[in-house]
């Protein structure tokens, strides 16, 4: 679990250093994507249903990129797209497409389904996080455009 | 008197807008996040604003007392760069604090726009670094993440050689998880890695489209069915053709030995 948290946070920085995220802000990026990791594996061992884990790490993840976003006033999108990366179901996606070049109707299926569920359960978690009102986030700053209304893109 | 300077104001200020969202959407940034910055820009140049944004494309109407002006822009895929996205939002905060006249505000511009992404060298590594993660976390052990480091890395060079000589972006990734894919059996008939299938999916993750279909549902949830389409269509090209890539090299190779 440990190794796997540390893992996504390596994971996660260096796709924030690919996507250009400026250099003060990787270890931010990289801990929201560890916390959704963690919070990800957690929520799938106690609950063994890896869509609720993904909804809930999902609006976990938007949650910190938020509150990341109202202390360092960046886009919060600079720590979400990386952020996600753990959580996205690229590997489903790539084997659904796999799996029908190769014949394999009801493996592709499946991953199918799961890559489909899972995207699913990821845009709702960030929209759910996306509509709690920014002045929560941005308490004790005044002034217009303190606040950064972040929306997953 | 004050139409013409209204007039002269309208043309600088179109350009200076559309200029900035076009260096946000093609860095990556978020539709609604564009339109916002557009919008705060031309209010604190005292014109309102009316925008409409495609993920490659941006319709803007400006209006000065009255005199409208518009425009269209087409927005070419670029390599994301999100360092850009955080300047150019600052930008537009500084100018809704009245620090910089319009002319001014073009130069800061241009300075973002030549804003380069990482070294090379520093992107190829973390490239490599991601792969071994990744395919850590897909159930990847030891060696597998030493032969994910390599392929990946090789993999994002290449990527690199083909974006600077153009080939078209279906082919690349065609070409690209082919070419992910034989490295990564050549490093496994090396003896590196105990699972061929975790260290293709490490060398290939950056390419996977995981997060553009994570956009595009998002985007039909808020019913932007065009740009949710886009996106959608994009992630399932994306994988058809890394799929493509990889079965293609299986088979080859399943011919040579």
């Amino acid at each position: 679990m440990i190794t796997e948290v540390l893992m996504a946070f390596i994971g996660v920085v260096s796709f924030a250093v690919l996507l250009g995220v400026p250099k003060s802000e990787w270890i931010y990026a990289g801990l929201t994507g560890a916390i959704g990791r963690a919070v990800f594996t957690g929520t799938n061992r106690l609950l063994s249903n890896n869509i609720y884990a993904t909804l809930i790490a999902a609006i976990i993840v938007t949650l910190l990129s938020r509150i990341f976003a109202g202390k360092r006033r960046v886009p919060g999108i600079v720590y979400l797209r990386a952020g996600v990366f753990p959580l996205v179901p690229g590997a489903s996606i790539y084997y659904t497409a796999y799996y029908i070049f190769s014949h394999e109707g009801n493996m592709a299926a499946i991953s199918g389904i799961e890559a489909l569920t899972r995207a699913l359960a990821l845009a709702f978690g960030i929209m759910i996080s996306s509509q709690i009102p920014q002045r929560l986030f941005s308490a004790g700053r005044t002034g217009q455009g303190a606040g950064d209304d972040i929306k997953m893109s | 008197m004050e139409n013409l300077s209204c007039k002269l104001k309208l043309e600088n200020l179109s350009k200076l807008i559309m200029e900035a969202g076009k260096i946000m959407l093609e860095s990556g940034g978020e539709v609604s996040r564009v339109e916002e910055t557009m919008k705060i820009m031309a209010r604190s140049y005292g014109a309102s604003a009316n925008i409409y944004i495609l993920t490659n494309g941006l319709f803007l109407t400006l209006d000065c007392e009255g005199m409208i002006s518009s425009y269209v822009m087409e927005i070419p895929i670029a390599a994301m760069n999100l360092g850009r996205v955080v300047k150019v939002n600052n930008l537009s905060r500084e100018i809704q604090e009245g620090k910089y006249t319009i002319e001014e505000a073009f130069v800061k511009l241009k300075e973002i726009k030549d804003l380069p992404l990482y070294d090379k060298r520093i992107r190829i590594f973390f490239a490599g670094l991601a792969g071994c993660s990744f395919s850590y976390l897909f159930g990847g052990r030891s060696y597998d993440l030493v032969a994910a480091f390599i392929a990946s890395s090789l993999l994002f060079m290449y990527s690199l050689f083909a974006s600077s000589k153009r080939f078209p972006k279906y082919l690349q990734i065609v070409i690209g998880s082919g070419f992910g894919t034989l490295i990564s059996q050549i490093l496994f008939s090396l003896g590196l890695g105990v699972s061929l299938n975790h260290i293709i999916i490490g060398a290939i993750i950056t390419m996977v489209p995981g997060v553009t279909l994570t956009i595009s549902i998002r985007e039909f949830i808020f019913e932007d069915y065009l740009s949710g389409t886009i996106h959608l269509v994009d992630a399932l090209l994306t994988s058809m053709c890394m799929a493509v890539g990889v079965i293609t090299m299986f088979e080859i190779n399943g011919l040579i030995f």
